[in-house]
């Protein structure tokens, strides 16, 4: 077991594209870190530098407080699961486990031993004499992981490991990946693209976006707040909505900050956010507006909403298309130029074509400076979003 | 009726409109037959039954049923031709194949410079026809003035007057061959190499396994079917020899029979003496020699393939 330190890491490739770019992080012993982000931001690539399989351009990486940067993969003491498993087809589940040992000339015996209690901890006696051909995906999954366990590394990496399972064997490979992280407590780095699998398995997450690190936090944290625009779209199923605004006015005098309020135009329609939104703009300053699909009141047009009090603003809108995932539903809501989705309990009348009026509760208002990686200036305050949509839809 | 008329209706829309049906599938595969039939098939059962003929020249023949076969079982000749064959085989595998592999792994590796260029190179030789092959090393192989001796007598004080084709006949033409050929087989092995995959290599690494553990365990198993495969080829292809030693040793068959090959025999019965049964069974030995080496390969292959299984996650 052993703490990781990234110091700076980054790597340029040959054709000078820098893919990973002065990384800094630290994952204490026995943490489960996970390294989230889209295609090519970054993260496998910086998986790979901390195995030793790709060779940083710059920076240092300290495994267990000894300085790996130009060791060996070998020799860094890591154990790596691969996104296909990368079992070794011609030896059997017992050989495939027992190979790590046999390169480092373990004996026969302690290797037997070995495979033996490992098998019985991943359950996989019965396959012991099976070829990886002969097992199904979550079999083999579970082989690449023996074969990380069995020499007791100090850092268990894992590139996107559940990619090539269905929904239901990737749910309940998961549960049991974190299960054996409780027992064994091996520092984890963990790279996916998945938001859902990272939010359930991290102690703590990175966020990587073109090879920089955005938000390195708690999952609760990620969610709540996220430390820019960037990062709140990627965190949270389904993403959150944005809209450009410009302040149209804005309360004065810092210490009369409870009364003081932001009024913001938008394509929804003029909206009052909450005393002590969107620190530092100023009257004419374009800003981004971003609410939770799961925060948004949706009622049907002829029941109304009360503008004034919790509502930073009510739109009119028509129910462009209405996914039902059973409960709730995922309703895309046309609003003028603006398309809004919103995740609220299902209800007979919400129907394609249905006019409806959209409520954003101010508490739930996030405002960002604009552009794509605009910084959170406030919102996420209130502490966890509630689905208030649908639980004020059920009130309804 | 209508329901009738909705099922004949929905076969036809089944079937393609362009698919063939009956005759017209036997006249698209009517050239190949045809071509087959004159070319392969009917020479072949000529040749089954000119084996169980005693002939001199076209014109005289009588049939002695599988007398041929017996006798060349006692042929002293025979069986030096097929030790000849044979060993000259072995030699080309073991020359050939792990020169290829080990090319090919050279060549494999990326960033390396001019490695076009030097795939292109080796592969070459196989474009030069056997017959220039032969009058090529027939100089390099002179006594005082080739190119070899020369480069041996400079490099460790070999005899200058050292008949190669007199005294090495196996080993110049195992030389000869593997010149031709080793760039040919590099490029199969080459192509198998680009299959072996990445991530299994890198697992290998961070197992802790080195160069040697890393071809054993990865590379090897994964090239295995071509491996197999380019040793069939090598094989036939050495059983066949013909030209090569007909050229280097000016149509005869060296000191001592010495560079004597099956097929050599079979020309030389067959054409020569005028024996064209005789040479017929020659010919159907040698295709039972193959036979059961391109038997053996699929069989191999084909526990590989069950081994392997239909999915490529494990590898």
């Amino acid at each position: 077991m052993a703490t990781v330190q990234l110091s700076n890491l980054s790597k340029t490739f040959a054709d000078g594209t820098a893919v990973v770019r002065g990384v800094d992080m630290t994952i204490p012993d026995g943490e489960f870190c996970v390294l989230l982000g889209p295609s090519g931001c970054g993260k496998s690539t910086t998986l790979r530098m901390i195995a030793g399989l790709e060779v940083s351009s710059g920076g240092r990486i300290v495994i267990g407080g000894r300085d790996v940067t130009d060791a060996e993969p070998k020799d860094r003491d890591v154990a790596m699961v691969f996104q296909n498993y990368a079992l070794y087809p011609h030896l059997t589940v017992a050989e495939n486990i027992a190979f790590p040992l046999a390169m480092r000339g373990v004996d026969k015996a302690t290797r037997a031993r070995k495979v033996r209690e490992i098998a019985t901890m991943l359950e996989l006696d019965e396959l012991l004499g099976r070829v990886p051909a002969q097992l199904s995906g979550g079999q083999r999954q579970r082989v690449a992981m023996g074969r990380a366990l069995v020499r007791d590394p100090k850092v268990f990496l894992f590139d996107e490991p559940l990619s090539n399972l269905d929904a239901r064997l990737r749910a309940q490979t998961r549960r049991e990946l974190k299960a054996l992280h409780a027992r064994v407590r091996i520092t984890s780095v963990y790279v996916t693209h998945d938001q859902e699998e990272a939010m359930s398995l991290a102690d703590k997450v990175a966020v990587m976006a073109g090879g920089v690190i955005q938000q390195y936090d708690s999952p609760l944290e990620l969610f709540r707040r996220p430390t820019n625009r960037f990062v709140a779209g990627f965190v949270g199923t389904p993403a959150m909505n944005f809209v450009e605004a410009r302040v149209e006015a804005k309360g004065e005098g810092k210490g009369q900050a409870a009364g003081a309020q932001m009024v913001v135009t938008t394509d929804l329609g003029r909206m009052r956010l909450g005393a002590g939104s969107g620190d530092g703009l100023k009257v004419g300053d374009v800003c981004t507006l971003g609410i939770r699909p799961t925060a948004i009141d949706v009622r049907r047009a002829v029941a109304g909403i009360e503008e004034e009090g919790e509502h930073a603003g009510v739109a009119q809108g028509v129910i462009e298309s209405c996914d039902l995932l059973g409960e709730v539903s995922d309703l895309w809501i046309r609003c003028g130029t603006q398309a809004v989705l919103a995740r609220v309990r299902t209800q007979d009348w919400m129907r394609s074509g249905e006019a409806c009026l959209v409520g954003m509760p101010r508490a739930e208002m996030y405002v960002f400076e604009p552009g794509s990686m605009g910084k959170r200036l406030s919102g996420g305050e209130s502490g966890m979003s509630e689905p208030r949509g649908a639980v004020a839809a059920a009130l309804a | 009726m209508s329901a009738q008329t909705s099922v004949a209706s929905s076969h036809e829309r089944v079937r393609p409109s362009s698919a063939p049906t009956g005759w017209q599938g036997w006249v698209l595969v009517a050239p190949f037959l045809l071509c087959f039939g004159v070319f392969s098939l009917w020479p072949l059962l000529n040749a089954a039954r000119l084996a169980t003929q005693q002939t001199y020249g076209p014109g005289f023949s009588r049939f002695v049923g599988l007398e041929n076969f017996s006798q060349l079982l006692r042929d002293p000749m025979f069986w030096t031709a097929l030790k000849n064959t044979s060993s000259f085989t072995l030699l080309s595998v073991l020359v050939q194949m792990p020169l290829a592999l080990g090319l090919a792994m050279l060549l494999n590796r990326p960033g390396l410079r001019g490695r076009g260029f030097m795939r292109l190179i080796l592969f070459s030789p196989v474009l030069v026809g056997v017959v220039f092959t032969a009058m090529i090393f027939a100089v390099l192989l002179e006594k005082r003035t080739g190119l070899i001796n020369i480069a041996l007598h400079q490099a460790i004080g070999w005899d200058l007057d050292f008949a190669w084709l007199e005294r090495g006949v196996m080993s110049s033409l195992v030389l000869a061959t593997a010149w031709q050929y080793t760039g040919f087989n590099m490029v199969y092995f080459l192509a198998a190499l680009q299959t072996v995959p990445e991530e299994l290599k890198q697992a290998a690494r961070l197992d802790g396994a080195g160069p040697w553990a890393r071809f054993r365990h990865v590379t090897l198993p994964a090239i295995r079917p071509v491996a197999m495969f380019v040793v069939l080829l090598c094989i036939i292809g050495s059983f066949q020899v013909f030209e090569l030693p007909y050229i280097l040793l000016n149509g005869g068959a060296g000191p001592d029979n010495r560079g004597l090959t099956l097929v050599m025999y079979l020309y030389q019965t067959g054409f020569q003496t005028g024996d064209l049964g005789y040479a017929a069974a020659i010919g159907w030995m040698l295709a039972l020699i193959l036979a059961t080496f391109g038997i053996a390969q699929r069989v191999l292959a084909s526990r590989h393939e069950r081994m392997k299984g239909g999915t490529g996650g494990g590898a």
